[in-house]
């Protein structure tokens, strides 16, 4: 019942056309504006990656084939390094990051219907509203937090001894750390929503007829709620996955100063590839444009492939 | 369910319907205005600037400044300010469309703005009126000129970086605050030393998260150091920049942790916790309105009337050439009077910011506001930040990711100062200069 | 029986209250320092101290950055684009979801994808063919781009996924029309999707920056370029009016949010069904 039947394939030819013309009719809204605005500056920024467009090009690029990308994968060069710095953060912040974020979220979604209709009311509204306040300012109360010595959290870090007498914004690992903090505060009202929402889909009878045969809340959590979520579940981690590669707001406002080299914090210790990618952006300097590209690109490449896994893994278990 | 749906259908339809409407009316020919003058033979001129000059204050001298300029100057209809800031600025010009007629923005990307659009050629005002050329500071003006003698901007805006001192706390520690300025850096770190005796925290970190206090420390040596760039590689050398480590090294001594600019350092310092911040003058109306007691002092020299710090960030306008004379020539015009005499001794005066025209910056009756008369003493002294409109590397910042090691104690101050060179070797490479 | 209920709910509102506490204790803080005296300390304020203050810095606020003016052009092309994802991004994800054609894979791809690249890298070009076409500081200008929700046609097939094959057959045989079934069946169906998607698509809209302060000038203030303005590096803007403004504009998307969770309702029941 939960896997969909393949359409039968017993139509007539004719129809089948015609059927295929629906088809593409009710794609056509999307993809029509899809392709105007964004396959073709999509394929721009793609095709660039292999110029030396810059500041300086005007329109006049010239084509260097992969110049930009071994340039950044050399790790020569100040925007190689950093850009190779910013890979290692993110290999540790996205696991950190969605399995801490994920199962908040999740755990959310599913207790929230054992309460009753006040509480349920009430709690929902509270766990969206860190995802309501402009993240400017909600990192930059989770900064005062974190202030060296005198902030709250910090303090509270310090008494189970984590992160003793420590500058969390401007310590490696920490740092990082920070981030995800920040994170998980924000982004799990977002996952909470879609979630809770999809919870809401699941028919009621079943719950009642798990109550007949006397099931606690958790077995009926276990058991009808999990499996049946699952396709949403999957949805929420695997844009997840695609949200949290491409970090950048929030340490971009942490980190953020006059100069361009600030960003990410000294010794680049919250720096992601996104923030190098616009670094290279507003720099100037030769090739800066097409280097941020291939960053782009090359960032793209991994994003996909760890979606392919994901979308792989989903098929054969499910 | 029916009747759900009927009534869902409706709504959606009537939003449907008030959103045409709305797109209908909103949706117009886009920003193209003409480049040439409009049917009454007036041009409308659109000035991109930092969003503080269209607020408060700023806003109403600016307001005034547009009213002036429309009703002296007959060929031009209105004037449009509209507030962008660096990063939109930037992005905006490099996608060549929608530019405006002039604009107001860092010194920093100058580089950028030369290579990515054709800027106006401002010579014209400098040869026109010698007078009104000569009041800036040769340093400002030579930088906004180009490599082939002509000039492309009008320097306009500066600023040092200051340090507040709260004069209660240093009444409390026993400091005589009216007769002790800062005026060596070892009367600095006596006045540190006081405070900390009296149980307050002095000052906040002067090497972490923040290029503008290892920076400004490094300014104080700038006679000494050969500032330029040949052949890829920076012309500093790292025996010049030494000294400014083991003076950070020193602050970090009286360090509360804190980094520069944070919301922390400053909280602390407003309720009497710190003794010594520093900060940009535009933080100044903040402790007034606090109610702090402070005086402000410059980041202070290695000897009495010395050199002393601080890395000086520059505001310029530019103008954007329209391929139309008349057009070009009105621009040139309201360059020439953003960068008067009179339009920047109000601005410093009623602002209390400090510009570029040293003719304002020592005129007494400009520096009406305390704040101003240490700023015009600070731009006699310090360094710029960067070789501005000669070179897009923001040398000093290299400085950032070097300063905490030193104060960590994993560099001594001599590795310190050679790290240092390195990285800044290592971004005039990556411009390819 | 009633006990054990009643039991579990205690068991389960405790997490619930310690996330609860997570969630509004820094709002609560932001609140108490917006409504305490200039000359406390920030950053360490819980409670509130002055009444009067915050007032006043609420009011400085509202005029500063003309809030009314940017909460109404964000709000009107918001609304704009969400109607325009909703419409197209349920037709997208009804025709994926359902129904196998030439070149499905293909064209499912590159939805995928067009979500991996940042957005950064293809705004220049973006912005330079939108202002090509006439349309730089529009509402169609600005809403146009953002109605290509990638994101959307997600959310809306993980939410058809659940809907039994068998409404679609039954409509069939009763001979609906393609669209006729998307309209009339699906789409109620779909509601929790679509109210999901909707309040979210609204949020991350309302808090776009990077594309609305490029494409607009004078006619059109976005609430977040407004809120970015008042927050710039370059000069000083009392920090408890900034917190005002930000507190301020996180009111609307909340009450969106409010209002249209109301309205999310229990699951598919069985008598939907025909047998």
């Amino acid at each position: 019942m939960k896997k969909k039947e393949k359409q039968t394939q017993k139509k007539p030819r004719g129809s089948l056309k015609k059927e295929y013309l629906m088809n593409y009719l009710g794609l056509l809204p999307f993809f029509s504006l899809f392709l105007v605005f964004m396959l073709y500056p999509f394929v721009y920024g793609i095709a660039m990656s292999f110029t030396d467009w810059s500041v300086s090009s005007r329109g006049k690029v010239n084509f260097t084939g992969l110049a930009n990308y071994k340039f950044i994968l050399s790790g020569e060069g100040v925007s190689s390094e950093r850009f190779l710095t910013s890979l290692k953060n993110l290999l540790i912040y996205v696991p950190v990051t969605l399995l801490i974020g994920m199962s908040i979220a999740l755990m959310l979604a599913l207790i929230i219907n054992n309460l009753g209709r006040k509480g349920y009311g009430f709690f929902r509204g509270v766990f969206f509203t860190p995802y309501a306040l402009p993240l400017f300012i909600g990192a930059g109360i989770w900064q005062w937090f974190m202030t060296p010595g005198t902030g709250r959290v910090s303090q509270l870090f310090a008494k189970i001894g984590i992160g003793v007498g420590v500058d969390w914004a401007n310590t490696a690992i920490y740092a990082i750390f920070m981030v995800v903090l920040i994170d998980v505060w924000h982004a799990t009202g977002f996952n909470f929503v879609i979630l809770n929402a999809g919870t809401k889909d699941i028919s009621p009878d079943l719950y009642d007829a798990a109550e007949l045969d006397g099931a606690t809340s958790w077995q009926k959590m276990r058991y009808i709620t999990i499996p049946l979520l699952e396709p949403i579940i999957f949805m929420v981690v695997t844009y997840g996955f695609i949200s949290a590669l491409q970090v950048y707001d929030i340490p971009y406002i942490l980190s953020s100063t006059t100069d361009a080299n600030g960003i990410g914090g000294p010794g680049q210790v919250m720096l992601f590839p996104v923030m190098e990618m616009v670094r290279n952006v507003y720099l100037g300097s030769p090739s800066g444009l097409g280097r941020a590209a291939a960053e782009g690109v090359i960032l793209m490449g991994i994003i996909l492939l760890i979606t392919l896994i994901q979308f792989r893994f989903r098929r054969k278990n499910v | 369910m029916k009747h759900r749906n009927n009534g869902k259908r409706m709504i959606a339809l009537i939003l449907t319907l008030v959103m045409v409407c709305t797109a209908l009316s909103g949706c117009g020919k886009g920003d193209d205005s003409g480049k040439k003058a409009s049917s009454d033979g007036g041009y409308d001129l659109v000035f991109w600037t930092y969003s503080d000059m269209v607020l408060n204050d700023q806003g109403k001298l600016m307001d005034q400044w547009v009213k002036e300029f429309v009703e002296e100057n007959d060929d031009v209809n209105s004037i449009t300010v509209v507030a962008k800031d660096d990063a939109d600025l930037l992005t905006s010009l490099m996608a060549g469309v929608g530019l405006p007629d002039m604009f107001c923005a860092s010194a920093r990307d100058a580089m950028s703005f030369q290579r990515a659009i054709d800027l106006l050629d401002l010579t014209p005002i400098y040869e026109g009126d010698k007078e009104w050329a000569d009041g800036f500071y040769k340093g400002a003006r030579a930088a906004a000129t180009n490599d082939e003698g002509k000039n492309f901007a009008v320097p306009f805006m500066s600023f040092v970086p200051l340090i507040f001192r709260n004069t209660d706390v240093l009444e409390k520690a026993g400091i005589d605050w009216k007769n002790e300025p800062l005026n060596t850096w070892d009367d600095f770190y006596a006045q540190c030393e006081k405070v900390k005796a009296a149980g307050i925290d002095a000052t906040h970190s002067w090497s972490t998260g923040h290029f503008t206090c290892p920076a400004g420390i490094l300014a104080c040596d700038a006679p000494s150091l050969t500032i330029g760039h040949e052949n890829g590689k920076t012309t500093v050398k790292p025996e010049q920049c030494v000294r400014a480590f083991e003076t950070m090294l020193t602050m970090e001594k009286y360090s509360n942790g804190t980094t520069y600019g944070s919301q922390a350092a400053t909280e602390a310092f407003k309720t009497g916790a710190l003794g010594f911040l520093c900060a940009g003058p535009w933080t100044e109306p903040d402790y007034q309105q606090a109610g702090v007691h402070y005086d402000i002092q410059l980041i202070p020299a290695y000897e009495k009337d010395g050199w002393t710090g601080g890395c000086q960030g520059q505001d310029w306008m530019y103008g954007v050439d329209s391929k139309d004379a008349g057009r070009n020539d009105a621009i040139r015009r309201w360059l020439k009077k953003m960068g008067s005499f009179e339009t920047q001794k109000a601005f410093t005066k009623v602002i209390g910011r400090s510009t570029l025209r040293q003719d304002v910056m020592n005129d007494p009756e400009a520096l009406t506001l305390d704040v101003a008369k240490v700023l015009s003493r600070g731009l006699n002294a310090g360094m710029p930040q960067m070789e501005f409109g000669h070179s897009s590397v923001f040398w000093v910042s290299a400085i950032a990711d070097v300063a905490p090691r030193v104060t960590s104690g994993e560099l001594t101050p001599q590795q310190g100062a050679e790290e240092f060179i390195k990285a800044v070797n290592a971004l005039y490479t990556e411009a390819g200069e | 029986m009633k006990n054990r209920k009643s039991r579990e709910r205690l068991l389960w509102m405790i997490p619930c209250v310690i996330w609860g506490f997570v969630c509004l204790f820094p709002i609560w803080v932001l609140f108490s320092g917006t409504f305490s005296r200039d000359s406390e300390n920030l950053v360490n304020v819980i409670f509130p101290s002055s009444f009067t203050n915050g007032i006043s810095k609420i009011v400085t606020a509202l005029t500063t950055i003309d809030i009314g003016r940017a909460t109404l052009d964000t709000m009107v092309y918001s609304a704009f684009t969400v109607l325009g994802i909703l419409i197209i991004s349920s037709l997208a994800a009804y025709e994926f979801s359902f129904f196998k054609f030439p070149g499905k894979k293909l064209l499912f791809g590159l939805v995928m994808v067009s979500m991996m690249l940042p957005q950064v890298l293809y705004i220049i070009p973006l912005y330079r063919m939108v202002y090509n076409m006439g349309l730089a500081d529009t509402l169609l200008g600005i809403s146009l781009p953002m109605m290509v929700a990638p994101l959307a046609v997600f959310i809306m097939m993980q939410f058809i996924e659940d809907l039994p094959q068998s409404f679609i057959e039954s409509a069939r045989i009763d001979g609906a029309g393609h669209f006729t079934i998307y309209w009339k069946i699906v789409l109620p169906l779909m509601r929790n999707g679509i109210l999901t998607t909707a309040v979210l698509m609204f949020m991350r809209i309302w808090g776009q920056y990077l594309w609305p302060s490029l494409i607009t000038a004078n006619k059109i203030k976005p609430i977040s370029v407004a809120i970015a303005n008042i927050i710039s590096p370059n000069y000083w803007v009392d920090s408890r009016v900034k917190i005002a403004a930000m507190l301020i504009a996180m009111l609307p998307p909340l009450l969106i949010y409010i209002f249209f969770q109301k309205r999310v309702i229990e699951g598919v029941t069985a008598s939907g069904i025909k047998e």
